[in-house]
């Protein structure tokens, strides 16, 4: 198989010895966090073992009827499952259509691949209507799950899939890679320390107006730490960012004082730019109230996930925040 | 591409195309109809990837080519002009522009390509039966498929080549319809496939009462049905069919041989104060009679006697009425054969001079 990121390498090697030995899982489980290309792999590895005429390397050809239907998103034997435009989850219905997919046969005689991104989105009756599924697939059928949060699905699900996980590039890739993107200078070192080393999300947070925002609310954060904002209008000003986004921000700042404050892996610091006004906010509060507040905001990124009224949840926080002391 | 065609001529097949197109679709493509224009011959094609279908017509077009456009909007506009209209349709870069006297239309389209037509079916093994026996068979078993079971191969109807004949086999578990028909069959090998619901149902609606032969192509994952006009094609199910010959009974030793109209509008009668949910019927059989009892929740009751020639001993018997019922109307013949061993084994019920098709019904313990 064809490298689809520079940094899937080992990963297309495994499945390419797997395709070749005839051991092709049935299902799998693509794990790793955000940014990092797993549904793109996903994408790559459909576009694989659709391919009517693949390479010896193991890329396909590009030219045949599977490719070609492939790149124009018509391919009837691929299935791709996501979020409803206008749902939080994938629901059980979705997951009813994947059976009824499945239980045909294929348009041409080879794999029917079903890709379900992001899996940890199924609701529960959505994951337990998979379970059969997943345990007893028709012959050639793949399902491919994609997620980066493989503890949130029910155990019996990541039970019934072969498991591949993916890591953060060494900087140096992330970094070729995204000078190949055509980004320069000097913000890709924060890119990738604000995305967690993740190249694809380094991409976002460098070419969308990420940084901008990341300034208004940190701006925000430090008024109301200092006393010098009152927490309730910094929540109203809050609302236009996106929730888990804000959330975040608030706990990679959080973790950068900590250390700062404790001295530990100083140079571990993610918001490098504004160090020195972090180490001037990080005295405002004792180590153990930082961890207090680190502990509040994972909360808080757990309750963004759900149904939750944002306004009461950025409120609560902040006025928390303010009055410790 | 560039023809002029007349409004019936283009209405009818596009019609029969536009039949499966799903108003619903994931794919923008597939609520588009690929014309092509090959020569003299207008091909039209839509499939929602499960079945496809492809009509055929003669045309004297001033351009050959191909494009994919809406059909819902495309058939709205033809339906809509009036009647021996001429509608000129022509391909231009990524529009289609359709013309009738003083109207213009452009419309969308979506690049050949991209669309997921089928093409030739490889390896295909090929015969011909003839449309009406096959819309025959088909309309005598469909009614036993089973509806969204989890047991998907059942949902479908079953399709056996075997020494010249062809058997069709269809059962939701509680029921069984078996129809034979006899074909030219020389080269075929022994094989089962499974036709899904919905392309059952398409297809009992296409063929036609007439005896002008359908040409069957069976390939590993498709089957394809095709007239002069038209070819229709369904994806297979991906799985084995149970073994039905296990469930038909070889001839019990209690018979029933009734006239099948009296016998029918009795049960329909008498399943009226059947239980709703179950339309449980008791069958009590004594010499030469048989007496349908029903009783519901609310404790109401219907009892029919109906004189039929049976010479076997006493017996009590519980079935489903609307199973029954719907084997006795599949049955051609006048006289009805039902064959019963005991009140716990299934009921065979066939048509008297008639061994092609056999209905197998199980009991219901009351």
């Amino acid at each position: 198989m064809s490298v689809s990121l520079p940094w899937h390498e080992a990963q297309s090697q495994v499945l390419l010895t797997r395709l070749r030995e005839n051991r092709f899982p049935h299902a799998l489980l693509l794990t790793g966090r955000p940014g990092l290309g797993k549904h793109v792999f996903s994408g790559k590895l459909a576009e694989v073992l659709l391919c009517l005429e693949r390479h010896a390397d193991g890329s396909a050809c590009g030219k045949c009827r599977g490719c070609q239907l492939y790149r124009a998103r018509t391919h009837p034997d691929l299935h791709e499952v996501n979020v409803l435009e206008d749902k939080k989850f994938i629901g059980v219905d979705q997951i009813r259509a994947i059976s009824d997919y499945l239980s045909l046969k294929s348009q041409f005689g080879g794999y029917k691949i079903v890709i379900i991104s992001p899996a940890d989105k199924m609701n529960i009756n959505a994951a337990n209507s998979l379970l059969k599924t997943l345990e007893e697939p028709p012959m050639w059928s793949l399902l491919i799950l994609v997620t980066a949060h493989p503890a949130s699905l029910p155990p019996t699900i990541r039970s019934r899939c072969q498991q591949l996980s993916f890591v953060t590039p060494p900087k140096e890739v992330a970094r070729a890679w995204l000078k190949e993107q055509g980004r320069n200078g000097d913000d890709l070192d924060l890119a990738l320390g604000l995305s967690g080393g993740a190249p694809l999300a380094a991409l976002a947070v460098a070419t969308g107006d990420w940084l901008e925002r990341r300034q208004q609310i940190f701006e925000g954060f430090e008024k109301v730490l200092l006393n010098k904002a009152d927490p309730i209008t910094t929540a109203a000003e809050w609302l236009k960012f996106d929730a888990r986004a804000t959330i975040y921000w608030l706990y990679s700042w959080i973790t950068d004082m900590i250390r700062l404050r404790t001295g530990n892996d100083s140079e571990r610091i993610i918001n490098g730019d504004i160090g020195s006004r972090l180490q001037q906010l990080s005295g405002v509060l004792t180590p153990q109230s930082w961890f207090k507040c680190l502990d509040e905001a994972s909360d808080a990124w757990r309750y963004a996930e759900s149904q939750v009224n944002t306004p009461l949840l950025f409120e609560n926080l902040l006025v928390a925040w303010a009055n410790r002391k | 591409m560039k023809f002029t065609i007349n409004r019936e001529a283009l209405l009818k097949p596009l019609q029969a195309v536009a039949g499966v197109v799903e108003r619903r679709q994931t794919l923008p493509i597939l609520s588009n109809v690929l014309i092509s224009v090959k020569g003299k011959t207008l091909s039209m094609t839509a499939t929602d990837l499960e079945v496809e279908m492809v009509t055929h017509s003669m045309l004297n077009a001033d351009e050959t080519g191909d494009i994919t456009l809406p059909a819902r909007k495309f058939l709205d506009i033809c339906r809509a002009l009036p009647d021996q209209a001429k509608i000129e349709l022509i391909a231009e870069q990524e529009r289609a522009v359709v013309r009738s006297g003083k109207s213009r239309f452009v419309l969308a389209t979506l690049p050949v390509k991209d669309f997921p037509n089928l093409g030739a079916i490889k390896g295909a093994y090929e015969f011909n039966v003839p449309q009406k026996a096959l819309k025959r068979v088909i309309e005598r078993t469909q009614f036993a498929m089973a509806q969204q079971d989890v047991r998907y191969y059942l949902n479908g109807l079953m399709l056996e080549l075997g020494k010249n004949r062809i058997r069709v086999v269809a059962t939701d578990g509680h029921r069984l319809a078996l129809c034979d028909l006899e074909a030219d069959l020389t080269g075929a090998d022994q094989q089962q496939v499974i036709i899904p619901r919905k392309g059952v149902v398409e297809l009992a609606r296409l063929l036609d009462d007439v005896e002008t032969p359908v040409a069957v192509s069976l390939g590993s994952n498709h089957i394809r049905f095709t007239t002069d006009t038209l070819s229709f094609t369904s994806k297979l199910v991906d799985g084995r069919f149970p073994d039905y010959q296990h469930v038909v009974p070889q001839g019990g030793s209690n018979i029933v041989i009734a006239e099948r109209d009296p016998l029918k509008q009795a049960l329909v009668r008498a399943s009226i104060l059947s239980n709703e949910k179950y339309r449980s019927i008791s069958f009590q059989m004594s010499k030469g009679s048989v007496r349908i009892l029903a009783r519901n929740p609310e404790q109401e009751e219907a009892e029919e006697e109906v004189a039929v020639d049976y010479k076997g001993k006493g017996l009590d018997i519980g079935f489903n009425a609307s199973y029954m019922l719907d084997a006795l109307s599949a049955v051609t013949t006048e006289q009805v054969r039902l064959s019963m061993t005991d009140a716990n084994s299934c009921c065979l019920v066939e048509g008297v001079g008639d061994t092609s098709c056999k209905y197998v019904v199980m009991p219901m313990r009351l």
